[in-house]
């Protein structure tokens, strides 16, 4: 594993451009959110140095923290199943070195020291001001954006417009392969909330062992995300700060209750509202794991937005018209504007899978719901899930945080924008 | 832990690869085992301390691949088996005298390269003195035409102390991708930027160093001399030479003027492909920035031209008078430390005139495959290969195989096993660097090292020294002749060799070469500031005779049209492009690639192709393409590069055969103009899609 990475920009050379480095490793910031976002409180920071380091025994590899750093500084290390990064070299130190990387750096580009030793700033091309007290400056040259000027011969028709050609685009690191696990767990929790709702108050004969097996895949499943997978109940040690911690630990709770009322067939309402309200929270929760500031786009108002499927399907199971309907048009609308916004900024808009979303998934319930009540209530509900799984399985192939790569090519996205 | 601190030592060295930095390193040992690789302060040329190359001798020491017995191949089924040290030296005692009997011993070659660098290198050829002889090889794949275009104008080669560069106001670096090549350079390169000097780079590529630089000029390869003389054209008829320098130091100035006076830009333009705006804007800052520096690389003299080009360049520096002060400086490459040699290269390079010595017999470096099969009498049957790869570094590989597969013996001294080593029915393992004490020089920065012994050779590793010590008692060469001319084994006789080397210089002990680099004794800081030269007139020779004597080229620098590269002529149609083969930052020509660590940065080679000539010949990022001419091809994924000169390909020189690479399976037999260096940088090549698919490309 390389603790410390050095992005390249425009590695192909665009004539326009110039060609920079970044070497980033871990910035040890003041406000770090690797630490407070890790449901495991595996963080800690050295009394000593300051430095931000990992307790290796208590990560569950669940790297949360890696889309909480907008640094990329914690890496995921596949063989161990656990996060690895820049320690500052905090054993060197201690006997009064200096990190390696520092001491090792050939032409003395990286070094280590208090800032006022050197002649500093904090930003430069491609290294965003996340408000984080990040601990590294950059040493106040103006050679970032240095580029020669150069002979650009046009006898080759060369096509300004064709800067994407030479720049590529970042490719994102989270997809759907590696996070549909989290597809799933994310589209059973408001679905069994729903559900719960719908057996306690609306008597939708539904039977409890089914119910149970519903709520340990879930479990089962979201736990496939982590690299330790033993480990994984340290996942709600931190719920006083952590999101994730207080999605899983909400989750469980809910779980608990509600299986308790099934199967004990308990006729008590605070019962069933204190069931209802952990689902709330387990699904809240879940879209506040997805608001990190760290992330490309803002997390809440999307489609998908696990609250509003809470409340869908709740509606739904207790088959109330009109504000299913309602909702559904909150979400046509969201995932319009979105698709909509999409098609502007150059994104793909994938709009075969859109009409798929769409149709099925939004607009056939909703009329059928206003026009046509004969309608199977089996057929509503199939259309719905399978559109909200569409919507969900979309959420994560849209996922992205902000890294350094990222950063860079934002950059050149204002050259050209400008040129 | 009061025991472990104990037990770790801390040894000066120094990196004695064939590389600019030649850096100043701390070695932690612990129990025996190097631990790390760090900076050593007191080099102040290399004072952050070592590449990625030299941080990787922790594994390189230690690689799990290192060669650590004797070997020979099995006849029968081709695999190397273990022998003892004692059946070698049987074998081999058995092996030379017979070719020595049977054939003469010029019939053995002797081959050395750049590999690693020391004085007890020194002690192979005193071996096969008293072995009555052998075939030696001329020249040198690195440096020769600049060597000699240097020192037949200026007399000799040296240049100021690297630290120097802070104090230039204009520094071009001519053809050198110093980011890459001689990374410890940039520091005071940078430094001179930030304190206001403008920095040029000259070069097909738009390299590391260009990226860093206020202007880039890229040149069609081959044709810097044109450009050097077209601007020089400008100086002078700007009149912005230095007119007193010139008439007190230079020869030959009123024959240089009338004879530029042909490289008009538009010709130049033509030539180089260098617009006449461009042309202006070079000779504009070279005419009133000074003090400059020029930096020329050694690619650009590996062309048939090239000491010629050297010469034609280096005469801007003499012109503007920028010569002997600070920041003023020709920077090809200082011999100041070099200072146990009694004749410097590029003269102990050529062939010895007389043809009655005990070397009566040298082949060329350059023509390494095509010398070996061609000579006679007697005809070569083994070879001796030491410090070297020929097989994947020399020019034209297949000839150089063919040579190798037709002898009888061949033995290789390797740390791994190269392409040259595969092809060995002897391999004795190499020591490394760390593992017998030796004294270096740089021929760049200003000190003379010990490369100092911090761990005992690994398995049965043998110094060479040991090798030929041994060897030469089993040949029963005279006891008292040995003792002298070979040190004995262990490390008490190596130091008294050294020594002895040292005792010329009472500045220079053993004792204090192992705190440190100590600069070499006469260092001139600023060379020439005493504006003596050594040329046979005492003047800077811009026309020298010498030159057309020795080498029948024009006594004053001109441009030569380069045989393969160049505008293309008729016949050079076939082949529409010129392969530029440059050094990566990563390896030392071929070594290193092979280390773990240098793969992971580095994994696979590749060929680089200019955007548009990737757009008319329908060619795709990451594609198989096959790369060839009429001396052979390889199969290479591409990688489209923007910025890259139209008509140039590029791959990295050094990749193994065996690792898919091999570029001088592409490269010509042939030889610089002066200096007996080789001109393999100079190659046409066309490139195609190893599979031609249906016409489906669409830019
Ligand atoms: S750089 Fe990233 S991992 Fe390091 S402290 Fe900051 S947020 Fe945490
Ligand atoms: S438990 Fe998760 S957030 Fe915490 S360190 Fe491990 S991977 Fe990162
Ligand atoms: S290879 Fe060159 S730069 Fe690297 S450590 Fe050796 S001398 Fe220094």
């Amino acid at each position: 594993m390389n603790w410390r990475s050095v992005y390249e920009f425009n590695n192909r050379k665009h004539p326009f451009i110039p060609v920079l480095f970044h070497s980033m490793a871990c910035n040890h910031c003041e406000e770090a959110p690797c630490m407070t976002n890790c449901p495991s409180k595996a963080f800690l920071r050295d009394e000593h140095t300051n430095a931000v380091l990992v307790n290796p025994d208590k990560c569950i590899g669940c790297k949360y923290c890696a889309w909480a750093c907008p640094y990329d500084a914690p890496k995921y290390n596949p063989k161990s199943g656990i996060i690895e990064k820049c320690n500052l070299c905090i054993e060197r130190i201690r006997g009064d070195g200096i990190p390696a990387c520092a001491r090792c750096c050939p032409t003395g580009s990286l070094d280590y020291g208090l800032p006022d030793e050197f002649t500093v700033r904090q930003t430069i091309t491609g290294f965003g001001d996340y408000g984080l007290g990040p601990k590294v400056y950059f040493a106040d040259k103006d050679m970032d954006r240095r580029m020669p000027e150069m002979v650009v011969d046009d006898q080759f028709k060369y096509d300004p417009a064709g800067l994407s050609d030479s720049v590529e685009m970042p490719t994102s690191r989270i997809d759907l392969k590696s996070e549909w696990s989290l597809a799933v767990f994310t589209f059973l929790v408001p679905f069994l909330t729903g559900l719960f709702a719908g057996i306690s108050l609306a008597s939708i004969i539904f039977p409890w062992e089914l119910f149970v097996a519903f709520g340990i895949m879930a479990i089962f499943v979201g736990s496939l995300h982590t690299g330790k997978k033993f480990r994984s109940f340290r996942s709600v040690v931190n719920f006083r700060n952590s999101w994730l911690s207080r999605e899983t630990l909400s989750f469980i709770l809910f779980f608990a209750t509600a299986v308790y009322t099934l199967i004990s067939g308990s006729v008590y309402l605070w019962l069933v509202i204190t069931t209802l309200v952990f689902g709330l929270l387990a699904s809240f929760s879940i879209d506040m794991v997805y608001n990190l500031k760290s992330r490309t786009e803002t997390g809440l108002f999307h489609s998908s937005n696990a609250m509003l499927s809470v409340l869908l399907f709740t509606g739904i199971f207790l088959k109330a018209g009109y504000p299913v309907v309602f909702i559904l048009a909150l979400k046509l609308f969201l995932y319009t504007y979105r698709k909509i916004r999409f098609y502007h900024e150059g994104k793909d808009p994938r709009w075969l899978l859109s009409i798929f979303r769409l149709v099925p998934g939004m607009i056939f319930p909703a009329l059928h719901w206003l026009t046509d009540p004969s309608v199977s209530w089996i057929l509503i509900l199939t259309s719905v899930i399978a559109g909200e799984i569409t919507d969900r399985c979309e959420f994560y192939l849209e996922l992205e945080f902000k890294n350094p790569e990222n950063e860079l090519y934002s950059y050149f996205k204002k050259i050209r924008e400008t040129a | 832990m009061i025991l472990l601190v104990f037990m770790m030592k801390v040894y000066s060295t120094a990196c004695p690869r064939n590389c600019y930095s030649t850096c100043s390193l701390k070695v932690h040992v612990d129990n025996g085992i190097i631990t790390s690789i760090e900076p050593h302060p007191h080099n102040l040329a290399t004072p952050e301390g070592p590449c990625l190359k030299g941080l990787s001798y922790v594994e390189r020491v230690r690689s799990p691949d290192r060669i650590l017995y004797p070997l020979l191949r099995n006849p029968v089924d081709n695999e190397f088996k273990r022998i003892t040290w004692n059946d070698t030296f049987s074998l081999l005692s058995e092996k030379l005298t017979f070719f020595k009997e049977e054939y003469g011993s010029h019939s053995i070659l002797f081959y050395k390269a750049s590999g690693t660098s020391g004085l007890l290198n020194s002690v192979s050829l005193n071996f096969w003195e008293m072995f009555g002889g052998c075939t030696l090889t001329y020249g040198d794949l690195c440096w020769p035409a600049g060597l000699e275009a240097t020192r037949l104008m200026l007399g000799e080669n040296k240049h100021n102390v690297p630290w120097d560069l802070e104090n230039a106001k204009l520094i071009i670096m001519w053809g050198k991708n110093a980011v890459e090549s001689n990374v410890q350079e940039m520091i005071p390169v940078e430094n001179a930027i930030e304190k206001g000097a403008m920095l040029i780079v000259i070069d097909p590529r738009r390299t590391g160093t260009a990226d860093k630089a206020d202007l880039l000029l890229q040149p069609k390869p081959g044709t810097d001399a044109a450009l050097a003389l077209g601007v020089a054209r400008i100086l002078i008829s700007e009149d912005r030479i230095d007119h007193d320098f010139i008439t007190r130091y230079v020869l030959g100035f009123s024959r240089f003027r009338e004879s530029v006076e042909k490289y008009t830009p538009d010709l130049v333009e033509q030539i180089t492909g260098i617009p006449v705006e461009y042309i202006h804007k070079l000779a504009q800052s070279i005419g009133e920035i000074k003090p400059m520096t020029i930096i020329p690389g050694y690619g650009f003299q590996r062309y048939s031209n090239g000491g010629q080009t050297v010469r034609s360049v280096l005469s801007l520096q003499v012109i503007t008078g920028n010569i002997g002060k600070k920041g003023a400086c020709w920077h090809y490459a200082s011999m100041q430390s070099y200072i146990f040699d009694a004749v410097h290269e590029p003269l102990s390079l050529y062939p010895d005139k007389k043809h009655d010595g005990i070397f009566r017999r040298t082949i060329s470096t350059a023509k390494l495959g095509i010398d070996m099969l061609e000579t006679g009498d007697p005809e070569l049957k083994m070879v001796w290969v030491e410090r070297g790869n020929p097989v994947t570094q020399n020019p034209d590989t297949h000839n150089v195989l063919k040579a190798f597969r037709k002898l009888d013996f061949r033995v290789v001294i390797e740390q791994f096993m190269t392409d040259t080593a595969r092809e060995a029915d002897l391999i004795l393992p190499a020591k490394t660097m760390f593992e017998q004490s030796d004294l270096i020089g740089s021929y760049w920065n200003p000190y003379v090292q010990l490369k100092q012994k911090v761990i005992d050779p690994p398995g049965e590793v043998k110094p060479e020294s040991e090798i030929y010590y041994h060897l030469a008692k089993k040949l029963g060469f005279r006891n008292e002749e040995v003792e002298r001319k070979i040190p004995a084994p262990g490390d008490t006789p190596i130091e008294n060799w050294l020594i002895r080397k040292l005792e010329p210089f009472p500045g220079l002990t053993l004792e204090k070469l192992k705190e440190g680099p100590l600069l070499a004794p006469n260092l001139e800081e600023i060379a020439y500031s005493n504006l003596t030269f050594n040329t046979p007139s005492g003047k800077i020779e811009i026309y020298s005779e010498q030159a057309s004597d020795m080498w029948q080229v024009d006594p004053l620098p001109s441009y030569n049209e380069p045989v393969e590269a160049g505008s293309p002529a008729e016949e050079k149609h076939d082949y529409p492009f010129v392969l530029l083969t440059p050094t990566t930052k990563n390896r030392i020509h071929s070594q290193f690639g092979n280390l773990k660590i240098i793969n992971h940065f580095n994994s696979n080679p590749y060929v680089e192709i200019a955007f548009s000539d990737s757009r008319e010949r329908k060619i795709r990022e990451d594609e198989m393409v096959r790369i060839y001419n009429k001396r052979g091809e390889i199969i290479l994924p591409v990688k489209i590069n923007h910025s890259l000169l139209a008509g140039c390909l590029v791959i990295y020189n050094g990749w193994w055969i065996t690792e898919g690479g091999g570029v001088n399976f592409l490269s010509a037999p042939r030889e610089t103009d002066m200096g007996y260096g080789a001109a393999f940088h100079e190659n046409r090549v066309d490139i195609e899609p190893v599979k031609k698919k249906k016409d489906n490309y669409e830019p």
